[in-house]
């Protein structure tokens, strides 16, 4: 133990000999383990010091390929130390451990518990060791981490024969990992030297890996590249064993943060996928806004069906399955399997901006055929619903040609599914509570005008914006917001007039000019189709005014 | 989408059928006891409290159909369970294993300084039941569950809410 301590202390081991003999294990073989590729094996030749079968089999194994090592773990560790700069021989026992200690490595560092007595930053420690112990020790061993560290630190320091440094590896860090930088930080700390020697290691080893025929230990050499392969992020035991790629750093605490960093963004991935409309994303800032976004919409949405869900009187015989059935496979039908026929919602260019909206107008469908009178709004649920709805609404103006708009018209299939009026009307407006019980006596406005509508754009438009205009009054109107009612009332007079006055003009100009493809009974339908709307615009403006100005009376 | 919203209902269906069934019960048993003692509050009034108490009762039903086996429902059934006045105690037991920077945040949850402006991080901890005591890799995974949950709750609400409308 002196002998080893002396030769130790030349290479400034000085803190491993101390912590050897500080540690309550004894003898020479109680070297403390790091990361070495010796050490630990030196160390496991004592299974009586870190019990457990995979000791064992860990030193039987050991045994083989490293007889030097075992016999005299002094010299040995210094002998390779020394051959360190010049270092073929040891450079070639690198590539052996990674493999060696992918699968019994993990159980022997495991079993070993990193305890106290001590980490050895050894300067000859091949890379693999170093991530791979360091990433189960910042898996499994918070506090002990750091403390470990900081030996390893000062060991690799001073280890460092030749007082080589490089550059130091810098790792790119995303804007994210300050907030998330949870254990990352902390293997940031003792970054430096380590990485220097690591690297200057992962570059022989990468020659080496490259020459698999080594000769100094030409045993070890043929035994450990046929167990390299085995190297890559296979968890075995909540330990998970990673490989530095080429022309990645090879710090150990880089390759936990790498492997910590594709944990997050695998994750991220998935909830990518769960919330809606997220598929052009990229980025993780945008996406948990995106994300907390989304949570915050569901949890608003339960709380408005739970408000409405108070209103309800549930009978008696509760058939959980006809409930479940029935009206929630519809409306998944209806909003998710109509893929195909995307003009038809609207909604799936519309999703992707808007990625709340097939959740809104969920409670909006349900809502509208159900008439309740008593349905007293909570404006804080309603307001957020209802900006959503406006950007939605706004998106598809912007985007949509309102021909495509008019594609959500015609479903006959789609009026057949929800059989009523009234929702069709509430999809394609895009259904708020609003339409609840204004839209009662809305005209079908799903028969489908079967021409093209390559001209009949502004009219088109009269259309939406009619039916816009009317929302959007109603909306208010049932909010009882007393002063926007005055306001949206006399915008919606304005606006609807003239828009009715526009579409009259363009309808009888479109008439007038003869178009060719339409046969005149076509051209009656149509003229018959836009009477029918013109009144029923009118009617519901009246009606709307009219209850403006009834609760503006208040 | 479709596909994998075909796959997440099959997986959340027994979890869904729980989580209706879980929540009928205690509606119907709300309503039973609506009926018996009410009348000397306003309208107002006992709609809202009805509706806090819908509301927690779908949470609730929601983590009693997930199981202990999500640190949200555990967080969520413990909160139930636990009444507000214990509120401090549970909050120090949060805070236990959290390892970033908010290290300088003191045990104590009253005592809080922080002392940068709240992260994403940090609103979608508030967010998520149980978010407090989960570092960022956990966190998320979490949120996907319970987004996933959520979702099947809102719609089986929409639906019971359909069904009972008509």
């Amino acid at each position: 133990m002196d002998g080893s301590g002396d030769s130790n202390a030349n290479l400034g081991y000085q803190k491993r000999v101390e912590s050897v003999m500080n540690c309550p294990s004894s003898g020479i073989n109680t070297n403390p383990f790091y990361v070495s590729a010796w050490d630990p094996v030196v160390s496991l030749s004592q299974p009586g010091n870190f019990g457990g079968s995979s000791m064992l089999s860990q030193s039987e194994f050991s045994n083989s390929p490293f007889p030097i090592v075992m016999e005299n773990p002094g010299i040995s560790n210094t002998s390779h130390l020394i051959r360190y700069p010049s270092g073929s021989g040891f450079v070639e026992l690198v590539p052996k451990f990674p493999g060696f200690g992918s699968g019994n490595f993990s159980e022997m560092v495991g079993s070993l518990g990193l305890t106290e007595c001590g980490q050895i930053a050894n300067a000859g420690c091949p890379p693999n060791y170093n991530k791979e112990a360091n990433n189960e020790r910042s898996i499994a061993n918070g506090p002990q981490h750091r403390e470990d560290q900081q030996l390893s630190e000062e060991a690799t320091i001073g280890a460092s024969p030749n007082g080589k440094r490089r550059k130091r590896v810098t790792e790119s860090k995303s804007p994210i990992d300050p907030n998330k930088n949870a254990d990352g930080e902390v293997q940031q700390d003792p970054s430096g030297e380590s990485s220097d020697i690591a690297k200057e290691l992962d570059e022989k080893k990468q020659k080496t890996e490259q020459n698999p025929g080594a000769n100094l230990r030409g045993k070890q050499a043929a035994k450990q590249t046929k167990d390299s392969p085995q190297s890559g992020e296979a968890p075995k035991e909540n330990y998970i064993h990673v490989r530095a790629r080429r022309g990645q750093a090879t710090n150990s605490h880089s390759l936990a943060e790498r492997v910590r960093r594709e944990k997050i963004s695998e994750r991220m991935r998935m909830l990518q996928e769960l919330v809606p409309g997220c598929n052009k994303i990229t980025g993780k800032a945008v996406m948990l806004d995106e994300i907390i976004n989304y949570v915050q919409s569901l949890q608003q949405q339960v709380e408005f069906l739970s408000m409405k869900l108070a209103t309800v009187n549930p009978e008696l015989p509760v058939d959980v399955e006809r409930i479940l059935s029935k009206d929630v496979s519809k409306v998944y039908v209806i909003l998710h399997s109509r893929g195909g026929n995307a003009a038809i919602l609207g909604f799936s260019p519309g999703i992707n901006s808007h990625p709340y909206s097939h959740g809104i107008f969920q409670p909006g469908i349900s809502v509208i055929p159900n008439s309740n009178p008593q349905f007293s709004p909570a404006p804080h649920v309603s307001e957020g619903s209802l900006q959503m709805f406006y950007r939605y609404i706004a998106h598809l103006l912007v985007s949509f040609p309102p021909s495509s708009l008019m594609g959500l018209l015609p479903v006959e299939k789609f009026e057949q599914e929800l059989k009523t009026n009234r929702k069709s009307i509430a999809i394609k407006m895009g259904g708020e509570e609003m339409n609840r019980s204004k839209d009662n006596t809305w005209p079908s406005p799903n028969r489908p005008p079967p021409y093209q509508e390559k001209s009949e754009d502004m009219k088109l438009w009269g259309v939406v914006i009619f039916g816009l205009i009317g929302a959007t009054a109603t909306t208010y109107a049932v909010k009882s917001l007393d002063m926007y009612g005055a306001y949206w009332s006399d915008i919606c007079g304005g606006l609807l007039t003239r828009c009715m006055l526009r579409s009259k003009s363009t309808w009888k100009g479109g008439t007038g000019t003869g178009r060719s493809f339409r046969t005149y009974f076509q051209e009656e339908a149509w003229k018959n189709y836009n009477r029918r709307m013109q009144e029923a615009y009118e009617e519901e403006m009246e009606r709307v005014v009219s209850f403006c100005l009834v609760n503006l009376s208040f | 989408m479709t596909s994998k919203h075909v796959i997440a209902a099959a997986r959340t269906s027994s979890i869904k059928t729980r989580f209706a069934r879980r929540f009928l019960r205690s509606l119907l048993k709300m309503k039973r006891s609506n009926r018996l003692g009410t009348g000397s509050q306003s309208n107002e009034e006992i709609k809202k409290r009805s509706t806090h108490i819908i509301k927690t009762a779908a949470y609730a039903s929601m983590a009693r159909a997930v199981g202990p086996r999500r640190t949200w429902s555990r967080s969520l059934l413990f909160k139930l369970r636990n009444p507000r006045r214990i509120q401090g105690v549970s909050s120090k037991r949060c805070l236990v294993t959290k390892e970033n920077k908010n290290k300088r945040i003191t045990r104590n949850k009253m005592q809080i300084i922080s002392r940068e402006p709240p992260s994403r991080a940090d609103s979608l901890r508030k967010l998520v039941p149980g978010g407090d005591s989960m570092d960022i890799c956990s966190l998320l995974e979490e949120t996907a569950h319970y987004i996933k949950c959520l979702d099947t709750q809102v719609k089986v609400m929409q639906s019971i809410a359909d069904y009972y409308s008509n």
